[in-house]
């Protein structure tokens, strides 16, 4: 029984959530086009030195929904870079969930990204900077990246980095 | 008659006379003594004879008017045995505690030594009761001055200090903060008291093996921080009203009396203890390069490698894992928290997902600069002024980040330190300088000393991964980080 209770607080929140936001899209906006379109996003993977960041443009279809388009074009960086840059989080990686509050964007990712990373701290900084980046980029409302990994807060991804933190973009270039 | 009766009080009491010994320490490290004592009436006595030799005086002592004399730097105080007064450069003052006479040797109170004899022929000598020490002569000061600077919702408090001082603030009390600065010597009482102010008091206090700083806060709705500041050097304390919408909750730091408060460095036993990480280890192979040699043998190799050279150097070192097994993160830290130890370096090689990557490079950690800290050097530039605005290096940055680790206090001394190791591997080693620079590392976050990473070389680039496997390459990066240490030892001032 103990352990239903957590059970229930999310399936409570989950609802909520979606009550909540049932109300927004209710309200009727104007002549939103109803099919997706494509936008050119800007992903950030390493500079073949680990000197920094080095940008890609891309097109990725987008909807009208944030949290899927943060999902979107996160997809589309663990899918690897195409001119040259370097792979910064391990192609194996899904994404669970994305939600953002506040101005914070919560991605929480499949344990891969602990388990398949591979590096030392030059590696490492660069996964981070390269999420933080890539989200700011496209997504001015968002100005903190928060990383979970099934679910839960983690300390570090490659043992180096404290990253159980809201990580901004300021302080990951 | 008077004298009579005196002989008489001094005969009586010496029916309740217990011996023992006290403890004697020298501020300017001679080796400590012990020192014969009496004790009588809760008084702890020490001979005249021993005080006027501890403070560097004559004395002399007259028989037939059981008085003794002790002079020195112009002045003279004459000791009558079982008298009430003692006589000051030829002014009467009354005795101060109780005085026995014992086989033509005059005893008197080792608080009256302290706080009557030592000032009189302006010498220092603090007696600690609680410990039966007596500490002789005081170091130069290093605490200087105090400056206050008020403005609305705001105050700060510089400590102007001779070199770089350690502290520690913890909340005591009602808003009443203590800040301890082990080694510091007050140059005067640096007190003040402030009818308006944020900061309603300051009490400054000597005490034998540092200073104890007692701040009262006109409220508790106040945040406040500490820092190290360079150029000048000091201690800052900013406080300022909460603005509830800026700052999050208000966290006091849990009151953490670590190892090093014990094991200061004091003037009778100086400590030199390094504590070296080598980085990963058993199931954990850190970065592995493109021919299979690991990160974690590596690090290992060069982590001997400086042992041994800092313990032919005559520092101490240990080591968190001193063969192949997993030691987690936690582990080290405490580790370097829980041995008394003076400095902290993790060893570690680097890796990244291009082979042609390559350098070394040195990092000291740095939290991200958060709002609250970014209100603070808002606050600093508006004109409490850390420091000059000429002399901002990128290390003096640092000085206004924030404090939620406990490295923050350690800031200074870990960039510079990192500095040293930089600048000692560039000329020893065959590769491209990174530099120094900052980010969280988690194994350095908890860690209550000075302390830095370094990162050795890319072993996931080919030549540098040869490197890493070559004997006198790993002796080469030893080298320059004991020489870096060996460095910082000589200019860091305690």
């Amino acid at each position: 029984m103990k352990k239903a209770i957590p059970i229930i607080i999310v399936i409570v929140a989950v609802a909520a959530y979606f009550v909540l936001h049932q109300g927004e899209k209710g309200v009727p906006t104007k002549q939103q086009p109803a099919l997706e379109h494509y936008r050119e996003v800007t992903l950030y993977y390493g500079a073949s030195d680990a000197n920094g960041l080095v940008a890609e443009a891309r097109r990725v279809e987008i909807s009208d929904q944030l949290t899927d388009n943060i999902r979107r074009v996160i997809d589309e960086l663990v899918s690897g870079p195409r001119n040259g840059g370097v792979a910064t989080i391990p192609s194996s990686t899904r994404i669970r969930a994305v939600f953002a509050n506040q101005g914070i964007a919560y991605i929480d990712f499949s344990r891969d990204i602990v388990d398949d990373f591979s590096g030392g701290t030059a590696a490492e900084y660069t996964l981070v900077s390269s999420l933080v980046q890539t989200i700011a980029a496209n997504f001015p409302e968002i100005d903190g990246v928060r990383i979970l990994v099934e679910g839960e807060e983690a300390t570090t991804i490659g043992g180096h980095l404290y990253i159980s933190t809201v990580l901004r973009p300021k302080d990951w270039r | 008659m008077r004298f009579w009766l005196g002989l008489v009080a001094i005969v009586i009491l010496a029916c309740n006379v217990k011996a023992g010994t006290i403890e004697v320490l020298y501020a300017n490290g001679r080796p400590p003594e012990h020192l014969d004592a009496r004790e009588a009436r809760g008084s702890v006595l020490i001979a005249a004879d021993d005080v006027a030799r501890l403070l560097n005086l004559e004395s002399a002592w007259d028989h037939n008017l059981k008085r003794m004399t002790l002079t020195g730097e112009g002045h003279k105080l004459e000791i009558l045995a079982g008298a009430s007064v003692w006589v000051i450069d030829g002014r009467t003052v009354p005795a101060s505690g109780i005085t026995l006479l014992e086989d033509n040797t005059v005893f008197i109170s080792a608080q009256a030594a302290a706080s009557v004899i030592a000032p009189a022929f302006g010498r220092s000598l603090m007696w600690e009761a609680d410990s039966n020490r007596l500490i002789v002569g005081l170091p130069s000061p290093n605490i200087l001055d105090l400056q206050v600077n008020s403005m609305k919702g705001r105050m700060s408090l510089r400590f102007v200090t001779e070199g770089l001082l350690r502290f520690q603030l913890l909340p005591a009390g009602t808003n009443q903060l203590e800040m301890h600065i082990p080694g510091g010597v007050l140059s005067r009482d640096l007190g003040f008291e402030s009818e308006g102010g944020l900061v309603r008091k300051v009490e400054t206090h000597q005490e034998a093996d540092g200073v104890t700083v007692t701040i009262s806060l006109a409220d508790y709705n106040l945040n406040y921080n500490v820092f190290p500041a360079r150029n000048p050097a000091g201690i800052v304390m900013l406080v300022h009203e909460v603005n509830l919408s800026e700052i999050p909750e208000p966290e006091l730091r849990p009151p953490r009396r670590l190892a090093w408060q014990e094991k200061i460095p004091s003037a009778k036993e100086k400590i030199d203890l390094v504590v070296i990480d080598p980085g990963h280890g058993g199931e954990n192979f850190g970065s592995v390069g493109p021919s299979g040699y690991t990160e974690k043998e590596a690090n290992l190799a060069i982590a001997l490698n400086l042992k041994e050279m800092l313990e032919s150097n005559g520092i101490e070192v240990i080591l968190t894992r001193n063969q192949d097994r997993f030691v987690d993160l936690e582990t080290r830290t405490e580790v370097a928290n829980s041995v008394g130890a003076d400095l902290f370096v993790s060893i570690h090689a680097n890796g990244y997902g291009n082979s042609s990557a390559s350098g070394f490079e040195v990092y000291f950690l740095s939290p991200p600069l958060d709002d609250e800290a970014r209100v603070v050097a808002a606050m600093e530039n508006a004109g409490i002024g850390v420091v000059a605005a000429e002399d901002v290096s990128p290390s003096d940055d640092v000085a206004f980040i924030l404090w939620d680790t406990a490295q923050n206090e350690f800031v200074a001394e870990s960039s510079y330190l990192a500095q040293l190791v930089d600048e000692e591997l560039a000329l020893r080693l065959p590769i491209k300088n990174r530099g120094v620079k900052q980010a969280d590392f988690v194994v350095l976050k908890g860690v209550y000393l000075p302390a830095i990473l370094v990162e050795t070389a890319f072993i996931t680039n080919p030549q540098e991964e040869d490197l890493l496997k070559d004997e006198s390459f790993q002796k080469q990066v030893a080298d320059a980080v004991a020489q870096a240490i060996l460095r910082f030892k000589q200019d860091y001032r305690r």
